[in-house]
């Protein structure tokens, strides 16, 4: 079976001013189906610009993903988007939820940007609402929301077209110890019981210790990554 | 405070479309408050120079009136104090026959002269002729004549030559004295076909047989006399004659109302869109410097210091666009008075701009206080901010629910529908401005709540249409202040044109209207008109019949109740409807007949309502014959004069009017004839007696082009604001993106392609454009039938005509001016970096 998500020799270099700055280094990780990953790393190491780089929000200066057994790079925009839409799930550090819209609609966008129809997923909808416990809160905009209840509407968001992997980008960097613990709690029941690969961003031990494994990333490399530790 | 001002510019000279705009605005408000403040100067100056031209230096004109014995009388040869001049004038039509070759298409052999004599010496004194040439050492007597140059050139004369000229019937020669530049009385009218030329005073009075007699004189006064004592004492020399100054400042007054009101409705609309546009801006930029002013007041800036910041800027703007205004209105007013310089009737006028302290020191105040005015509401939300939340920058957009809104709408338009209908007469005008002025502010406040229904209504449409980008797009519209500020700005400025356009059409249809009821060809006056004019006239080939019109124009006061009757005609009940439309409350003819039965008056509608005139209400008239009480007996619908005019019989028409002649005769051609041709053999046969008139097409296109003359102004002015306000959608459509940046890259990090991120800006433009049409049309017509109301105060009652073509107009302009202002947005939004927009807080 393939990997979830395969890197070969990646490489990402972004230019600050006219000084070229080298992020990530012939970067090789394999991430397995049903992981849960943790990459773990310094401010500025490129930990966030790596999982960016395998959820297809940006493009790599050399090297190869695949997601599955589909490489990324030789993706049309079409292609890309129609991916983000159904293979993967990102949830943010500051949830990024679409200011104007209610929680369903929130939760809703990825289908409704795949052209499905919004009927057609009550039923999905209403178990996601449950499994984050935002069932009083459906029809409320994001600002009218707590942090952390931001955050597991992000998470539903991911959920909503039931992809394979869940891409987090510090989930919990912005809330606080018990809210903390409540959304590592949710990720690792959707690891755990829907079986989807998760790979988070976090500086946090604590929180990297709801995964499985962890990626140490250091000045653009792979500086360790880990065995597959006990829960 | 150096640094303040460093930074103050600093951000004005980073964000220049924005300034720009600002300061566009503020220009544009200022230049037509500048505008619409001089013009009444420059068009007074404008007029007078005209009457000046005529009239000279007099101060005072002595003339026959309707209650004079006679057309002419004999100067006094005492002398008057406080009267420096009393030039006396006497004046006769006649004709020069054209060579043939200048006949024009063999219509018109001959050009009309004005012959005016005058005491030369009295002449240059009054209104000094400027000669181009002129004999020397000889008397001006006898039959010496002055030409104008134009004249002069165009028929080939020079001082010293001989011209024959037709007067009464004989042919009298002539010799040219002198040929005179086109100014004073030479002024040149291009559209009058009727030339000047002075002869001795004598000489113009032995061919009337009036010797020692003027027709009018001319006083000038003293420097230090006193007009009214002057004018009291020659009024006791010449006491059943008229002594008046040239014009009064209340004529003036009357006639540039028309022109002025209008102008400033529109500065006060081109004002509402720049206070909404500054304001709308200068919450982005208030928001924008929330960290800065957060810093500020850290490191101990005072309230005060960090309101001077962004009051600085407001400030900068204000003076910038107060200067630019100024400068910009002088171009505006010397374009308004050069439209309105060219008169269809009496032809070009010259003219001067005409500004002082008052007008520039009021544009650049307004520009200046309008920009502080509008920013200050903003500007003091950011004030009362703690500073924890600036600094922590938890201060939230303005995304709170106006609920207050809606009622205040309801309210604000429920009185501003009111106010022009309940109305005292007295107060109907500033009234009727202010209502029209309050619903159109309805109409904006309830902008969010008709943009809501609209999508509550059309969603299920715009998913039809666009698939589920059409039900994103419309979720994406919902309380989104910059798409509601801009459905505003277009919403004003569709609503202007859409109201400027409509009234310009409304008067077309009206003028047609009037002139259909005209139901002949030719309108002439013949000079002394009897019986045997009408039967001449009727004796022209092609000539099928005629109605001689009796028509007082001259103002009538009627006594009880008060009131000026402008138009009062006395009718031939028989004939009268062949050559008129009669639309009276009931029969026609009965109404017609009854009125032939005693001293009964039928009354305009719109004097009906301005006197609140019933059937058998009795008004007394202060008449050339004395005062003559006529019962009303009906009404009737005629915009003659404004709707100020009046019908008696013909019988005590003559009786009380005491003028024996008919004013002029309505022609009617037979089938097939040339209106044209037929003037021109009128213009033959009465050449000798003086004749005026025309075609009633070419009346009707005269009057057209009068019209055109000061919509065009006005249509300028909506097309302005419309402009602004295409400024503001755009800078508005700009800020939205900026603002949504994050959630279009949220929407893309979840799966939105390019195209579908270009296809929703589009939806949610193609929805805010129809939106915005829509409302636009919402506020043209609520302005519309408050208009009205305001132009009936201003003494102008004009129904107004709906084009249903302008609706789709404006529904298409706010769709086409929508869809282009967010090409930008959308191309950006297609190729917006997701990891950059979403990855920084």
């Amino acid at each position: 079976m393939p990997a979830a998500i395969k890197t070969e020799d990646l490489c990402k270099n972004y230019h600050l001013g006219k000084v070229p700055v080298e992020v990530l280094k012939e970067i090789n990780v394999n991430i397995q189906q049903g992981e849960f990953v943790t990459i773990m790393g310094p401010s500025g190491s490129g930990k966030s610009t790596l999982l960016y780089l395998m959820g297809g929000l940006d493009q790599p200066t050399a090297g190869k993903i695949y997601l599955g057994d589909m490489e990324l790079s030789g993706l049309t925009d079409k292609e890309q988007s129609i991916m983000r839409r159904r293979k993967v799930g990102f949830v943010f550090q500051f949830y990024n939820l679409v200011p104007n819209l209610t929680v369903e609609d929130n939760i809703m966008l990825p289908v409704l940007l795949d052209g499905k129809k919004p009927r057609h997923y009550r039923e999905a909808l209403q178990e996601i609402i449950q499994i984050v416990e935002l069932e009083d809160r459906r029809k409320h905009t994001p600002r009218e929301l707590s942090g952390g209840q931001q955050q597991r509407v992000a998470i539903a968001r991911a959920l909503i077209n039931e992809p394979d992997i869940i891409l987090a980008d510090e989930p919990t960097g912005n809330l606080d110890s018990r809210t903390t613990k409540e959304v590592m709690q949710l990720l690792r029941r959707i690891n755990q019981e829907k079986g989807k690969t998760v790979v988070q961003v976090s500086h946090s031990l604590e929180t990297a210790e709801y995964g499985n494994r962890i990626i140490q990333v250091r000045d653009g490399k792979v500086w360790n990554e880990g065995d597959e530790h006990e829960q | 405070m150096g640094i303040i001002i460093k930074y103050i510019l600093k951000n004005i000279w980073e964000k220049k479309f924005r300034t720009f705009l600002i300061v566009i605005s503020v220009t544009c408000s200022a230049a037509l408050f500048f505008a619409s403040s001089g013009i009444s100067g420059t068009l007074t100056a404008m007029y007078e120079d005209q009457l000046r031209m005529a009239s000279g230096n007099a101060d005072l004109i002595i003339r026959a009136n309707e209650r004079s014995p006679s057309s002419t009388f004999r100067l006094d040869p005492g002398e008057v104090s406080g009267a420096a001049l009393v030039a006396g004038e006497i004046s006769m039509g006649a004709s020069y026959r054209l060579p043939d070759a200048n006949g024009r298409g063999g219509q018109t052999d001959s050009r009309r002269l004005h012959l005016r004599g005058f005491h030369l010496d009295e002449l240059q004194e009054l209104n000094p002729v400027m000669f181009s040439e002129v004999g020397t050492g000889r008397e001006f007597a006898g039959n010496w004549i002055i030409l104008s140059r134009i004249f002069a050139e165009e028929e080939g004369y020079k001082t010293g030559d001989s011209i024959d000229i037709e007067i009464n019937g004989a042919s009298r020669r002539f010799s040219v004295w002198g040929i005179a530049y086109p100014t004073g009385l030479f002024r040149d009218s291009p559209q009058s076909e009727q030339l000047t030329a002075v002869i001795p005073r004598e000489t113009v009075a032995s061919y009337q047989g009036l010797r020692g007699q003027v027709s009018r004189a001319y006083v000038v006064l003293e420097p230090e006399a006193e007009e009214a004592e002057v004018q009291q004492a020659l009024q006791q020399i010449y006491r059943r004659y008229e002594v008046e100054p040239p014009f009064t400042q209340a004529d003036l007054s009357a006639m540039l109302g028309v022109i002025v009101m209008p102008l400033y409705l529109m500065t006060s609309m081109v004002l509402m869109i720049s206070i909404f546009i500054i304001y709308s801006t200068f919450k982005v930029i208030t928001v924008e410097r929330l960290p800065v002013i957060g810093t500020f007041r850290s490191i101990g800036a005072t309230r005060r210091m960090t309101d001077w910041v962004l009051m600085g800027e407001s400030l900068a703007y204000g003076l910038l666009g107060g200067v630019l205004g100024n400068a910009a209105g002088i171009g505006v007013l010397y374009l308004i008075a050069s439209i309105l310089a060219t008169d269809p009737w009496s032809g070009q006028m010259d003219f001067s701009i005409e500004f002082g302290v008052f007008q520039m020191a009021g544009a650049f105040f307004l520009a200046v206080g309008v920009s502080l005015i509008s920013s200050w509401i903003p500007i003091r939300r950011v004030s009362k901010t703690p500073i924890k939340e600036l600094v922590l920058n938890l201060v939230e957009g303005s995304s709170r629910k106006k609920n207050w809104k809606t009622p205040a709408a309801i309210l604000i338009g429920v009185t501003g529908w009111i106010l022009p209908r309940v109305a005292p007469h007295d107060w109907s005008l500033p009234l009727s401005i202010l209502g029209v002025f309050m619903t159109m502010t309805a109409v904006i406040f309830a902008i969010p709540l008709i943009t809501n229904v609209f999508l509550k209504v059309f969603e299920g449409l715009l998913g039809v249409l666009f698939g589920n980008l059409g039900i994103l797009a419309a979720k994406n519209l919902k309380d989104n202040t910059n798409i509601l500020n801009n459905i505003t700005l277009l919403t004003i400025g569709i609503s202007v044109l859409l109201m400027i356009n409509t009234i310009s059409y409304s008067v077309g249809i009206e003028v047609l209207n009037a002139y259909r009821d005209w139901k002949f060809d030719i309108m002439v006056s013949v000079y002394q008109a009897d019986r045997s004019v009408e039967q001449s006239l009727r004796a022209i080939p092609g000539v099928n019949g005629t109605y001689a019109a009796r028509e007082y124009r001259t103002a009538i006061q009627v006594k009880d109740p008060d009131y000026t009757l402008r138009h009062l005609q006395g009718v031939n009940p028989a004939s009268y409807q062949e050559y008129m439309a009669f639309r009276p409350d009931g029969d026609p003819q009965k109404l017609l007949e009854k009125l032939s039965r005693g001293r009964y008056i039928i009354v305009a509608d719109m004097m009906r309502h301005i006197l609140q005139l019933e059937v058998g209400d009795r008004i007394i008239m202060d008449l050339p014959s004395g005062l003559q009480t006529y019962e009303v007996i009906g009404f009737y619908d005629s915009l003659m004069m404004n709707g100020s005019n009046a019908m008696i019989d013909e019988r005590y028409y003559r009786l009380d009017l005491q003028e024996p002649y008919p004013e002029r005769f309505y022609v009617r051609v037979d089938e097939g004839a040339d209106p044209n041709a037929v003037m021109a053999d009128i213009r033959s046969r009465f050449r000798q007696r003086g004749v005026w008139g025309d075609t009633i097409k070419n009346f009707e296109a005269m009057n057209d082009e009068y019209n055109n003359q000061i919509f065009t102004i006005l249509k300028a002015f909506s097309v302005l604001a419309m402009i602004i306000g295409i400024f503001g959608v755009f800078n508005n459509y700009i800020i939205s993106f900026i603002q949504r940046k994050r959630s279009l890259a949220v929407m893309k990090s979840v799966g939105m392609s390019k195209f579908q991120s270009a296809a929703m800006i589009m939806a949610e433009a193609l929805t805010g454009g129809c939106i915005a049409g829509l409302t636009g049309i919402l506020g043209g017509i609520t302005i519309l039938t408050g208009i009205p109301y305001i132009l009936e105060a201003g003494g102008i009652p004009i129904n107004i005509h709906f084009a249903t073509n302008y609706f789709g107009i404006a529904l298409a302009g706010g769709v086409i001016i929508a869809l282009t202002a967010s090409l930008s947005p959308a191309l950006r939004g297609s190729k917006l970096n997701v990891v950059d927009a979403i990855k920084y807080e």
